[in-house]
């Protein structure tokens, strides 16, 4: 009975809209991600209201769409018997609808290359150009945090002047990898430490 | 009520692990409830259905990699004046405990060809649903209508590639039982391009003795995404006890800039060779998903073709469920 009660307590928050048959990992992203990788390992945490706050406080005027609290998982990606990055996909709101990102970030918290999973914007094209992915790629969250706006949700004119187009999705995109960078260090924090002095 | 234990002590061996940190570790689980009311303006019946379930999955490792994961859902299901009632149930007023998914899925060697195996109770990978769960919702695309079950025991083989995605099963026919029926058994296999991408479009085919019938199938489908709109499209050409029949069906949906509100309306068109006039229907519905708690939906089905020994459908439904 204790058990049970137990379970149940751990359910709390937990869930997911939809039923969990519907859940699929990212394989196809994550082969495109890092093509030579043999293996990952899963590590499924709660984003919950507590995260919600850490992302208001560190961003502020951003916040979680609902789709994105519950369980989530974070993919530690393996190359020959070691950690070589971890994927973790993102849903952004935008103005077609939900974007889903795969990013793909090294073991120091920086990013190293992102696909879309799902975008309806005919936009996307320009982003998933070098000339733009250039300038995300190798930036940890507070390099990127300095491409803010002072409205703390749409990207500033040093970004703009490095790259050619003036796409709205260009925020959406930074505001995604800056909660990804900063969910992923605060959420798995314990699990990716643990990993790191166990050497797999 | 009789398989009652037996499903339990299968939940209980299907998430074991070594202890009970290891058990917790990856798992999702969640306590799903729904209430649905038919009304079926036709017959002028109403019915209820009342579904309250346990909605499990959980990843296993091994410390160094991801091995497999498992699905498992059972539901205690009641129905109230359900006329016609489900092939599980015994009367239109029956309660049953129902497994709806419950599969183990090995995962093999990414970088191999060596497809991963999913062995248990699972829905058959056929046409839209494949790429579309619609698992607890109103929303359907006919598949144990047009398969004769929707979930069947047995063995499927499944890989995503870089380019494509396959899933080929063989299973016992049986069903929600655990065994084959008079030698029944069915293949089914999808496979298509990748399931996320915004154009995806596969292929379907089906061969089963199911019901002490041979049946066939083959069906292509596609699926569209732009902005807000979805389309969807499935084709299929079967073959049931030596009759010819076809069927498509043709699904425009919109969702809300949060998502939370869906809009769709399906056009479903079959025609049978036994039949001297062709089905033909609508169904408009919508769903609203406030949180990841709640989530109401209501649809029409309305059909305005009909075969001359069948009345009319018109059927109003509407759902409200709660996950904790």
């Amino acid at each position: 009975m204790k058990l049970l009660l137990l379970l149940l307590l751990l359910v709390i928050n937990n869930c997911f809209a939809d039923a969990f048959c519907s859940l699929r990992d990212p394989v196809s992203q994550i082969n495109t991600l890092y093509p030579n990788h043999e293996s990952y390992l899963s590590f499924v945490k709660k984003i919950d209201n507590q995260t919600r706050k850490i992302v208001q406080e560190n961003l502020p005027n951003n916040d979680l769409h609902f789709g994105e609290l519950g369980q989530h998982t974070l993919y530690v990606v393996v190359e020959k018997q070691n950690t070589v990055g971890y994927v973790h996909v993102r849903s952004e709101q935008s103005d077609w609808g939900l974007v889903e990102i795969v990013w793909a970030i090294d073991v120091n918290f920086n990013i190293v290359d992102f696909t879309f999973q799902r975008c309806r914007s005919p936009e996307k094209a320009e982003l998933v150009k070098n000339e733009f992915k250039k300038v995300i790629i190798g930036r940890d969250f507070e390099q990127l945090k300095q491409y803010l706006a002072k409205d703390g949700i749409s990207a500033n004119q040093t970004l703009f002047s490095q790259i050619n187009t003036d796409s709205k999705l260009v925020s959406v995109v930074l505001r995604c990898a800056l909660k990804t960078l900063l969910l992923t260090k605060v959420v798995w924090h314990d699990e990716l430490k643990e990993l790191a002095q166990q050497k797999l | 009520m009789n398989h009652f234990f037996g499903y339990l002590i299968l939940l209980l061996v299907s998430l074991s692990a070594p202890s009970l940190a290891n058990f917790t570790d990856n798992l999702r689980w969640s306590v799903d409830n729904s209430v649905r009311l038919n009304i079926n303006n036709t017959s002028n019946m109403d019915s209820r259905n009342y579904f309250i379930g346990i909605d499990t999955h959980k990843v296993f490792n091994d410390q160094k990699k991801d091995v497999g994961y498992s699905v498992i859902q059972l539901y205690y299901t009641k129905l109230s004046n359900q006329v016609p009632f489900p092939f599980m149930f015994r009367h239109s007023n029956d309660e049953q405990f129902i497994i709806r998914e419950a599969h183990y899925n090995f995962l093999s060697n990414l970088n191999s060809l060596m497809p991963n195996l999913r062995v248990g109770h699972f829905t058959l990978p056929f046409g839209l649903e494949d790429s579309q769960d619609t698992n607890g919702r109103l929303l359907d695309y006919g598949h144990g209508k047009n398969l004769g079950t929707k979930l069947d025991w047995g063995l499927l083989a499944n890989k995503v590639h870089k380019h494509f995605e396959y899933k080929l099963s063989y299973s016992l026919g049986g069903k929600d039982d655990l065994k084959s029926n008079n030698g029944s058994y069915i293949v089914s296999a999808r496979i298509s391009t990748l399931s996320h991408l915004d154009f995806n479009f596969g292929l379907s085919v089906y061969k089963a003795k199911l019901d002490s019938q041979e049946r066939e199938r083959v069906a292509f489908d596609m699926k569209y995404h732009i902005y807000q709109w979805t389309i969807k499209n499935e084709l299929a050409f079967a073959n049931t006890a030596n009759n010819d029949s076809h069927y498509w069906l043709f699904e425009l949906n919109r969702l809300n800039l949060n998502e939370q509100w869906k809009v769709y309306l399906q056009y479903i068109f079959e025609d049978n060779q036994h039949q001297m006039q062709s089905e033909q229907k609508l169904v408009l519905g919508t769903r609203y998903t406030p949180n990841n708690h709640w989530d109401f939906s209501m649809q029409l089905k309305q059909q305005f073709q009909h075969p001359e020994n069948k009345n009319e459908l018109e059927l109003l439904q509407a759902q409200l469920r709660y996950r904790f």
